[in-house]
């Protein structure tokens, strides 16, 4: 008996290290254009409470009292080294520095369009630079959409494999209104080998301490999911108007954490389901 | 002097000296913070994540409006959040409600009591969340609201967990779609909302209570997200409708204008309250804030398909304490000061 016993826990452990993985440490990124009128000529206000939030969001991870190890800040952009491409392939537009590729997990606060606002097509993480520290977009419509300052989700690929690059990328939150909006066709074409991008589907708020939270419970080892709906519970909306706060993931890694998560999905469209949880955060009416 | 005389000039000496004093008071009290002489910490108003007008709006207030506002009572209460008790017995009280065995662990956020199934988080502020592990994530809930609501209702009210002054005002759903075919679409959890009006005011920003409701009846999530309060609370003198409308124009508060909008038209505007429970906060008051609601204008003067909404602080600058604003982390810098993406050969999608 006892063999056969062993055979079969082998059996298990070797079918559950193949599906799923324990991480030693992982690498955070963030990107943060905040200054959007101090600096920059946009028609959004400045930013400045999603700055905090990436502070909080970062340091939740390195409590000082308990000493957490498994996470490592590997960049921090900020106002006017925000970019763009900080959020596009490295491969594909041959950008040579850190950015999404280069982390495990990856967070985006700053604002956010819709299809169709100002004209921009696609859902898009909207930034006041040009891939530039000193160029900015100018104001209006035209300047609004220009394409250097949207990571839109036409040319958003995380998670790809190709052009010479695997990324690292595994998970994206956006504190950004309408990045997860539903209305467009091609707004989950951005699911190329992430495993989960969390967001929001209509226009959110930004209240600094939701990082704090956020990031707490995923040190803590819940599941992302959870932690980014209850972070969204506990701070979101102080307006007439409900917030749609969204989750989309390939099937296989909806029960991921931090710590423990599944094998790579394939890209959208390919052998991997994918669905999106949508939870309704209402207002005090 | 007659008799006549006296007795009338007496009478008018008193009555004069009586109104005086009155006035006096009511001069020398307006002009103080409030009956506690304290002052308020500043609300942490969240920013929306809209655009805003780049230049600056005008401002138009309904007349009808304008003279309800100057009719509200000059000294409406600001609230003091009280501690219903010590933590620990809290802690106690709540594992026995969702019976968890566990013991507790402390953190920076407060403590987490956690076993197998379930967690239950009793944050340092006395506000607490539950949390259960084994949550359905594939399966359509076959409870209705009306149910999810008595569910929500009797689990309250028999752990002894809904504030009198707590009433249910709305039903949400946590669905789950198939991103290749979205009209493969289920309902998985039921979140019933329960919110505060406090004498009959409603109160704003995070105040309330969320109970889901799971697929089989279970109770999934509660979020206790309100503290109590000292109710007879404190009278304050309130800031003018001009101040009101020169903080709006500096977006000093929660502002959701569009960013077309060159004239903003009043026409409510609402006394309400504005308590923040989240579970990091450490706000001790529940304050009055004005609630504007309107119309956005643009430059043609064709009023925007997307309504207006505000909510200012009440209370005049000089009796509110600042926030701490805290230092930001610099950026990380990067190799070079600009960057031409590629733009040849990216595929289609």
């Amino acid at each position: 008996m006892f063999p056969k016993k062993l055979l079969i826990s082998s059996v298990l452990t070797a079918v559950l290290s193949i599906s799923s993985v324990n991480a030693a440490t992982i690498d955070l990124g963030a990107t943060n254009p905040a200054g959007y009128q101090k600096y920059g000529n946009c028609a959004h206000e400045d930013r400045y409470s999603g700055a905090v939030y990436t502070d909080k969001f970062i340091n939740g991870f390195f409590d000082p009292v308990l000493n957490y190890w498994y996470a490592n800040k590997k960049f921090l952009y900020r106002d006017n080294n925000s970019w763009e491409t900080d959020l596009l392939h490295s491969g594909m537009y041959k950008i040579g520095y850190d950015n999404v590729d280069s982390v495990d997990f990856m967070v985006f606060t700053g604002h956010g369009y819709g299809p169709g606002g100002h004209g921009v097509t696609y859902n898009s993480n909207h930034f006041y630079t040009m891939n530039s520290s000193s160029l900015f977009h100018p104001s209006g419509d035209e300047g609004e959409r220009e394409d250097n300052a949207n990571a839109d989700s036409n040319e958003i690929w995380w998670g790809y494999e190709g052009y010479n690059v695997s990324p690292k990328t595994k998970w994206v939150s956006t504190y950004s209104c309408n990045f997860l909006n539903d209305s467009n066709p091609k707004w989950a074409s951005i699911m190329q080998g992430v495993h989960m991008v969390t967001g929001f589907g209509n226009v959110m708020y930004m209240y600094s301490d939701e990082g704090t939270y956020y990031s707490t419970q995923l040190r803590q080892n819940a599941k992302i999911k959870d932690a980014f709906f209850n972070a969204a519970r506990a701070y979101q909306i102080h307006s007439a108007d409900p917030v749609i706060a969204r989750v989309l993931a390939a099937d296989i890694s909806k029960d991921d954490t931090i710590q423990n998560y599944s094998r790579k999905p394939a890209p959208i469209g390919g052998s991997d389901e994918y669905y999106y949880w949508s939870l309704t955060v209402q207002p005090s009416n | 002097m007659t008799k006549k005389h006296f007795i009338f000039i007496t009478t008018a000496v008193v009555f004069f000296l009586t109104l005086y004093l009155y006035e006096g008071k009511k001069v020398i009290f307006s002009n103080s913070a409030n009956s506690a002489n304290e002052k308020l910490t500043q609300i942490n108003f969240p920013e929306v994540g809209g655009g805003v007008p780049h230049e600056e709006f005008q401002v138009e207030l309904d007349k009808v409006e304008m003279e309800k506002v100057r009719k509200i009572n000059s000294e409406p209460s600001y609230f003091k959040h009280t501690s219903d008790s010590q933590i620990e017995d809290k802690v106690a009280k709540l594992k026995e409600a969702f019976n968890i065995q566990a013991s507790g662990t402390k953190n920076e956020l407060g403590t987490k009591i956690e076993d197998e199934k379930q967690y239950l988080e009793v944050f340092n502020n006395g506000v607490f969340h539950y949390h259960n592990k084994h949550r359905n994530e594939s399966i359509s809930i076959d409870v209705t609201d009306e149910k999810a609501k008595e569910i929500a209702t009797d689990f309250l009210k028999k752990n002894n967990l809904l504030p009198n002054d707590f009433t249910i005002t709305s039903v949400a759903h946590e669905t789950l779609t198939n991103a290749k075919n979205p009209n493969d679409k289920k309902v998985l959890r039921k979140e019933v909302y329960f919110n505060r009006l406090l004498n009959g005011t409603k109160v704003y920003g995070i105040s309330r209570i969320i109970v889901s409701i799971g697929d089989k009846g279970q109770i999934d999530t509660v979020f206790s997200l309100n503290r109590p309060i000292d109710p007879k609370g404190n009278p304050i003198k309130l800031k003018s409708i001009d101040n009101v409308i020169d903080d709006l124009k500096k977006l000093k508060g929660t502002v959701n204008i569009h960013s077309d909008s060159r004239k903003v038209k009043i026409n409510k505007i609402e006394l309400s309250y504005w308590e923040d429970s989240t579970p990091t906060s450490t706000q001790e008051f529940i304050q009055p804030v004005y609630h504007l609601k309107g119309d956005n204008i643009d430059e043609k003067g064709i009023t925007i398909n997307s309504s207006f909404e505000a909510f200012i602080s009440a209370i005049p600058d000089e009796f509110i304490t600042p926030a701490i604003v805290p230092e930001l982390k610099p950026s990380d810098k990067k190799p070079d000061t600009s960057f031409e993406k590629n733009t040849v050969n990216i595929p289609k999608k």
